[in-house]
């Protein structure tokens, strides 16, 4: 698509890493499709909630 | 937004980038947030970072609204860290600019032990990332990649060009902007600092990193590139 493109894209695609921090599945279907993966950016995971998250309120269908 | 993810350029260009971010994310760990944002940007100026900066005020250089023509010659282009920890007034996006690899480990490793529990990312070349994880002993828990650009690539300007002004993710730091300071610059007429600290106040949250614009326009000058043609983009 992006050949018959008159204007310029940048594209990015993310990913979650298994519990090891390695991607496995995006990174070699990429580098099977030609692209050189040269930058990123990375989440180190050390994001953490300080409040309880809050549960949806359920709702009854066609009540 | 991605305001670093697209820098122009490949692995082995970066090796004198790393932005570290700190961000804290609504309804899930804002309260309280903002001494931890703060601490953030306290802790990375020990580091020697090569800019600092908030998504609300900017980085370590900013812009003045009391200017004259005479700024040119005699202002300031020294950072300014501790403004902008002292400015840091409601939370937001924090990012840190490295300019080495052991200095953004060093910092990745003290922000573990800190344990802020803000969410952190590192925008490098993927290796370097990993590097910083491995150093800290902390394994990635996502990955966004740049693929680069693709499309009418011919119509970008020069790689020079593309390097310096990718580095505001906003598109603060315009192509013609870029490329006025590579050709001043290689014309004698400012320093390579001058016109680095030109377009570090342009970039509006603090991740220009005028270390790396410094080496580009370095390389423009000792290569006597011309600032005109496409880059090979992808």
């Amino acid at each position: 698509m992006e050949k018959k493109l008159k204007t310029v894209i940048a594209l990015g695609v993310g990913t979650r890493c298994d519990e090891k921090g390695e991607d496995t599945v995006v990174a070699p279907i990429l580098e099977r499709l030609g692209y050189k993966l040269e930058r990123a950016k990375t989440n180190i995971g050390l994001g953490r909630a300080s409040r309880p998250l809050e549960t949806p309120a359920r709702e009854t269908v066609n009540a | 937004m991605t305001n670093t993810l697209h820098r122009f350029g490949d692995a082995e260009s970066f090796r004198d980038d790393f932005v570290i971010f700190a961000i804290a994310s609504k309804g899930t760990n804002d309260k309280d947030s903002l001494p931890k944002l703060r601490r953030f940007l306290e802790i990375a100026a020990e580091y020697k970072p090569v800019n600092l900066g908030d998504a609300r005020h900017g980085g370590a250089l900013r812009p003045s609204k009391s200017m004259n023509p005479m700024a040119h010659w005699n202002r300031d282009i020294q950072p300014d860290f501790a403004a902008v920890i002292a400015g840091l007034d409601h939370p937001t996006t924090c990012a840190a600019v490295f300019d080495n690899k052991v200095a953004a480990e060093d910092f990745v490793s003290r922000i573990r032990k800190e344990d802020l529990g803000l969410s952190i990312n590192i925008s490098t070349s993927i290796d370097g990332a990993e590097q910083c994880c491995h150093h800290a002993c902390i394994p990635r828990h996502s990955v966004g990649y740049s693929l680069g650009f693709e499309g009418s690539v011919e119509k970008l300007p020069s790689s020079q060009v593309m390097t310096l002004s990718t580095m505001c993710g906003h598109g603060m730091v315009s192509h013609s902007l870029a490329k006025k300071m590579v050709d001043w610059v290689k014309e004698g007429r400012r320093t390579p600092e001058q016109a680095v600290s030109y377009m570090a106040r342009f970039c509006s949250c603090g991740v220009f990193n005028p270390a790396r614009a410094k080496r580009v326009l370095a390389e423009a000058v000792s290569q006597g590139a011309i600032s005109q043609g496409a880059p090979n983009a992808k």
